[in-house]
């Protein structure tokens, strides 16, 4: 495995074709961050270029259209602070993936991490404790950590124990969580007076309070704090220091001693918990009750932030940030007049490319000097 | 080098972002004022849960939305497709009500509480909710009574069931569900007294595959005519796949089973979109819940088809004059549910109030809602 | 010079190929005869891979032509080269690990077509595996094959393709004298049979055996080119490396220390497949002794390595570490008393390769003080602690942040050599310490095991080559099929007696 890792990182195979350009292209042994960063805008702005060609055929003007959607996201304090609001648990999410994934795991259950600690919030919240408004946001943050970690820790069980590849545990898990939560809210959970699959809108006090008049809720900096702080803990402690070698070389973790079972474990408790916590802060910040389809397209929404961050802590918040503007600016493109299905393409569009151009940013363009052959 | 790189751009758009938040503390005021002026258009937004290219539910308001624009003068339209209920649905609303708009329509039933929290933030802006039943100064719950177009499609399938069972395919246990349910098992049996109704619950508003399935087990348990709450045409293809009849909701699904379908209540909101624009205009807005029945033309029944006899079309063309003229009171007692208990003794009859929350189906149906 | 026998069957002229600013290979110019074994020369790093893989398409030269029978040849992809008639068997093997040795030896094989034809492969690759008794278990998987075993199966692939020109990277390294010589055997007989071997190695006494010609490369550039039977084995070593080795001379032992690790009646469980069983394994190791274990590769030795160093349950027995029972603790538990392994596989358990090599320098200590305090690692000492590792073992590294696969493979041996080495072990398990890396490399790696030995650390020395246990060992054991051989010191056995007993035909 190494050894063709070594391999493949010297040189890069090239045809007859390529002997007659007038430049070489060169594989880097590792990619440096300008030229990720400058792919992936070259990808958006391929995107974008594709977009405005269909918006053209179809007679709407694209640059208008962009620019106007560009300033409503991303230049108006609502846009941001919306954009803020829904980058708070995807922000979450994909640090969860990315806790995993740096022990070699894949986590594609953070979906239904993600609604059992919104379901564990909830919880707490409807109990309508009198007790100060912190203590009950504290207890729901409690709660929708350990909603989310239990989830990972049960797909997490048969991973350890047994070798069961923990795609499938946590993909189908996902499943039988939907349901418990469609079956909560249909009862147990479901608000007194009105027949509607939801629960009772939570006491005030167990909303996160609003930054100022900013609209963006508390969950925002403390998802920040969060992500920062376990993304920190992976790199310096010595417990994410073990699930890196876990991750990275299953034996030479075991040929140093470090348990394989018990740090699959705990890294999935964390990346469980940190997508129940997210759940926490959209039933708590935004929503303010539980109701099923609270945010759809977690896992893959996530996962999409996460790889485009290079499971990097710094990239997970900024790619969050810019991901969940795409997001809000889905609507307002609709708003300023672009259709509906435009808007999907332009999404995947950009997301694709973007990752389609992660392959060349290894390579590196080297002009020939007249002295080929 | 590269680590430092990627630490100042987060920086830079930290710092954006605090100094666009300090901007947003301090002028709050001044971005909504300016949209009165006299010779503005008035600007309509709806926003759909669904899909334009449903033909059902979301089909039908964009039809009201582009009849709204033709025949209203100085208006201008927009129809937002596929918003997320909660903070999504919240957002969008606010944005348009930034945007300056002066009328927003939500046209689902799940968008009531967001619509409620964001019409508190805009008290200029005017805002309806279809299916809703909470009003505010500015927000105006409306629907019509799709339960009288039920009783109708009842009269049509009792008339023409063999079996006298009848399938019903629900979307979720509330009242604007069950009210239907219990108005079509009530017009089936007030033309054919052994009919009962088979009641599937499927959770969904529209989910083809799904309530194609609802629809075959009930084919397969005898039933004969079809009825659905949901959205899509999946049951009438299922009925006209198996030799069995239908009835609809929302449009006219005429094509998707030309064999197949009797009639079934078609939404005719763009008169009433316009209504309501031009009261407002007027300043004879009045935000009390609208419910209008079917003699105001919000709801009509679609053409028959082709299954549908001269002898049936008689009895029906009947019973909808004398439902329009006030002669038939659908909720009439005696009605007991199903344990056999009297809700409604014979004289008195359910009130609209008792209708909004109401969570019990009568005794000839069968079948479990699932609360 | 050379004397010109023969067709040419490769020439190389002007090859150039650099990696950013280092040239592997500068301006090489090579003719090989068709039905010789051409032995390429060198050190580590001496550019005879990267010439390799030139030849084989693997890399594209920066400038330079080839000749293959005297035509132009296009080269530009494994296939390409395969299209050629040349065949190499890497160092480091290519074959899929979870797939059988009959289905890595067919895979990719011009003669196989859409559909898999095994039955009739398989009679082939029979054939070819008796004449040259390479004999093999073409079912078994070769995740669960030994190194030399693994060997084995690059060999037969080569050869099923029909290679005529054949390229072998080091394939000595891990196989036993007695392997080696039927290895020879094999080569000498398909030359005579017309077919053209390329044989890179950095033993002497190997090329002298084996080879026609050979070609002396030194930091990128050739700096020799002779017959085989006009020079001498001094003439070679003084071509290869510059100035002199200078012998390192084994202390004799002068002294019995204490008893530092004791196994008692070791047998092991059966786990999975290709894991060989330990059975009633008795052995003691006191202070100060390399005691050296020969054998075959895949006779025991890894899982002997393993259960020593805390990494394999014993199914009964008792492992006596120190004063202490230590039998089925958890291998850190072995750590932390003292044991430093060395394992076979470098690469693949020894180290991670997607981590820096700041942290693979600090993978045994990262969980003691200064390196991490309350949980938390410091990575200023780490660095400095890697640093000392890097200096004091001289592994060539500049950015210490950079994923520890960024080193070249002899590099990658120093370093964990000298990682293990410097947590001051009591017990130093080395897995095939010298397997794959050159003379200056060897003698250094040895001087690093005497100097242990001076400070008192008993040395299990596991390797197959038996000239390098009977110069550096005090005692020896022979391991066949999961049994061990009485503990003796070399003065009172011969290599005939060992040899036997690596061959099963003494007990």
């Amino acid at each position: 495995m190494l050894n063709e890792v070594i391999e493949n990182s010297k040189a890069p195979q090239k045809n007859s074709f390529s002997q007659r350009l007038p430049f070489s292209i060169e594989k880097r042994q590792f990619p440096t961050t300008g030229a990720v960063i400058m792919w992936s805008i070259i990808g958006v702005v391929l995107a974008l270029i594709i977009g405005a060609i269909f918006l053209l055929a179809t007679g709407r003007d694209p640059i208008e259209i962009y620019t106007l959607t560009f300033s409503k996201v991303f230049t108006t304090p609502y846009g941001l602070a919306s954009a803020a609001n829904k980058a708070t648990p995807l922000m979450l999410g994909a640090a969860g993936v990315m806790v995993a994934a740096k022990a070699g795991l894949w986590n594609v259950g953070v979906e239904g991490q993600f609604l059992v600690g919104a379901v564990a919030a909830s919880g707490v919240a409807l109990l309508n404790l009198n007790v100060p408004s912190f203590v009950i946001i504290l207890l729901m943050l409690v709660a929708g950590f350990l909603g989310g970690a239990l989830v990972a820790f049960i797909c997490a069980l048969p991973k350890a124990y047994l070798k069961v590849n923990e795609i499938i545990t946590t993909l189908l898990f996902n499943y039988i969580v939907v349901l418990f939560v469609a079956y909560l809210v249909h009862g147990p959970m479901k608000g007194a007076g009105n027949n509607v699959p939801q629960s009772a809108v939570f006491a005030e006090n167990s909303w996160l309070p609003q930054i100022g008049s900013t609209g963006i809720h508390l969950g925002f900096i403390i998802a920040i704090i969060m992500v920062i702080l376990f993304g920190w803990l992976m790199r310096k402690s010595t417990f994410g220091f073990e699930m890196r070698v876990v991750g990275n070389n299953p034996k030479a973790a075991k040929y140093t001693g470090i348990s394989i079972i018990r740090n699959i474990l705990l890294v999935m408790i964390i990346s469980g918990g940190l997508a129940g916590i997210g759940g926490m802060m959209e039933v708590s910040g935004v929503v303010h009750r539980m109701q099923s389809g609270i945010f759809t397209n977690f896992t893959l929404t996530a996962f999409a932030v996460a790889w485009l961050a290079r499971l990097n802590t710094a990239g997970v918040l900024v790619v969050s940030y810019l991901l969940a503007g795409l997001l809000v600016g889905a609507y307002v493109m609709q708003i300023v007049g672009m259709p509906s299905a435009m808007v999907n393409v332009l999404e995947g569009l950009i997301i694709m490319l973007i990752v389609a151009f992660d392959i060349v940013t290894v390579y590196r363009i080297k002009w020939k000097r007249g002295n080929s052959k | 080098m590269s680590k430092k790189f990627f630490k100042g751009l987060v920086l830079v758009i930290v710092l954006t972002m605090l100094l666009v938040l300090a901007a947003g503390c301090g002028s709050q005021e001044t971005t909504t004022t300016d949209t009165a002026a006299t010779e503005a258009p008035f600007k309509v937004a709806f926003i759909y849960y669904g899909s334009i290219g449903d033909h059902g539910w979301t089909y039908q308001h964009e039809q009201g939305r582009i009849y709204l624009q033709a025949n209203a003068t100085n208006v201008e339209t927009i129809g937002i497709e596929n918003v997320a209920v909660g903070a999504d649905a919240e957002r969008v609303m606010t944005q348009l009500a930034q945007e300056g708009y002066n009328l927003i329509v939500a046209t689902s039933f799940d968008y009531q509480e967001s619509t409620l929290t964001v019409a508190k933030n805009f008290p200029d802006v005017m805002f309806m909710n279809s299916t809703g039943d909470k009003s505010d100064t500015n927000v105006m719950p409306y629907f019509g009574r799709e339960y009288e177009s039920f009783y109708l499609d009842g009269v049509a399938a009792g008339l023409k069931t063999e079996s006298n069972i009848l399938g019903y395919i629900a979307s979720y246990p509330i009242p604007a569900v069950i009210q239907d349910i219990n108005a079509f098992a009530i017009g089936a049996r007030s033309v054919n007294p052994d009919v009962t109704v088979k009641v599937v619950m499927v959770n969904t508003w529209y989910d083809p595959a799904a309530e194609k399935q609802a629809a075959d087990s009930l084919i397969d348990g005898g039933a004969d005519v079809l009825a659905h709450e949901t959205d899509s045409a999946a049951p009438h293809q299922a009925a006209e796949a198996r030799g069995v009849w239908s009835v609809g909701k929302n449009s006219d699904m005429d094509v998707f089973a030309p064999d197949a379908f009797l009639t079934g209540g078609v939404w005719n909101w763009g008169p009433f979109y316009a209504d309501v624009v031009n009261q407002i205009r007027e300043g004879k807005w009045d935000s009390a819940p609208y419910w209008g029945h079917m003699s105001t033309g919000i709801l009509n029944m679609a053409p028959y088809g082709t299954a549908v006899t001269d002898d049936m079309k008689t009895v029906i063309d009947q019973t909808q004059a004398d439902l329009f003229a006030g002669n038939i009171d659908i909720f009439a007692g005696p009605l007991k549910d199903q344990a056999g208990t009297e809700k409604v003794a014979a004289g008195s009859s359910l009130t609209d109030d008792e209708l909004r929350n109401i969570n019990w189906v009568v005794d000839n149906v069968k079948g479990n809602l699932g609360n | 010079m050379v004397k010109q026998n023969g067709e040419i069957a490769v020439e190389m002229k002007h090859i150039t190929k650099k990696f950013g600013n280092l040239a592997a290979n500068n301006d090489i110019n090579l003719k090989i005869y068709k039905g010789q074994v051409h032995c390429l020369l060198g050190e580590n790093g001496a550019g005879k891979s990267t010439l390799m893989n030139v030849l084989t398409g693997l890399y594209k030269a920066d400038c330079g032509e080839i000749e293959i029978n005297g035509q132009p040849a296009n080269i530009h992809s494994p296939k390409d080269a395969i299209g050629y008639g040349i065949g190499m068997v890497h160092q480091h093997f290519r074959l899929v690990k979870p797939l059988t040795v009959l289905e890595n030896i067919i895979l990719g094989s011009p003669k196989v077509g859409f559909w898999l034809n095994n039955k009739a492969a398989r009679e082939e690759i029979m054939e070819l595996t008796d004449r040259y008794d390479l004999h093999i278990d073409l079912d078994a998987k070769v995740e669960s094959l030994s190194v030399g075993e693994q060997q084995r199966t690059e060999i037969i692939k080569q050869m099923y393709r029909g290679a005529n020109i054949m390229i072998l990277d080091e394939p000595t390294a891990v196989l036993t004298p007695e392997e080696a010589e039927k290895l020879f055997v094999f080569l000498r007989q398909t030359a005579s049979a017309g077919k053209t071997i390329i044989f890179i190695s950095h033993k002497l006494r190997e090329i002298m055996s084996v080879g026609d010609k050979v070609t002396i490369m030194r930091k990128g550039q050739i700096v020799g080119a002779k017959d085989v039977k006009d020079t001498s084995v001094e003439d070679l070593a003084g071509l290869m490396i510059e100035g002199t080795i200078s012998e390192v001379k084994k202390q004799s032992v002068e002294k019995d220390g204490a008893e530092v690790l004791r196994l008692t009646d070791i047998y092991t469980l059966h786990d999975d497949s290709g894991n060989v069983n330990l059975e009633n394994i008795n052995l003691c190791l006191n202070e100060g002794e390399i005691c050296g274990i020969a054998g075959v590769s895949g006779n025991g030795q890894r899982e002997l390595a393993e259960v020593v160093s805390g990494l394999r349950f014993c199914d009964k027995g008792e492992i006596i570490v120190g004063q202490k029972v230590m039998t089925n603790q958890c291998t850190r538990k072995f750590i932390q008393a003292g044991v430093s392994h060395i394992p076979e596989d470098r690469l693949g358990t020894g180290l991670a390769a997607g981590l820096s090599i700041i942290e693979n320098g600090i993978l045994k200590e990262y969980k003691s003080k200064p390196i991490s305090v309350h949980g938390l690692i410091n990575y200023k000492v780490a660095k400095k602690y890697t640093e000392e590792i890097i200096e004091q073992y001289k592994v060539k590294a500049e950015n210490l942040n950079r994923p520890i696969s960024a080193l070249s493979g002899g590099n990658l041996q120093r370093m964990i050599i000298g990682r293990e080495i410097n947590g001051d072990p009591k017990i130093l398990v080395a897995a095939q310490p010298t397997r794959g890396i050159d003379i200056a490399g060897v003698k250094m790696v040895h001087s690093m095991i005497f100097d242990q030995k001076a400070k008192g650390v008993a040395v299990l020395f596991i390797s197959e080559d038996l000239d390098e246990i009977m110069e550096v060992c005090d005692t020896l054991a022979v391991m066949y099929q999961g049994h061990l051989s009485q503990k003796v010191r070399p003065s009172e056995t011969t290599i005939e007696e060992i040899g036997l007993r690596m061959g099963g035909a003494l007990c």
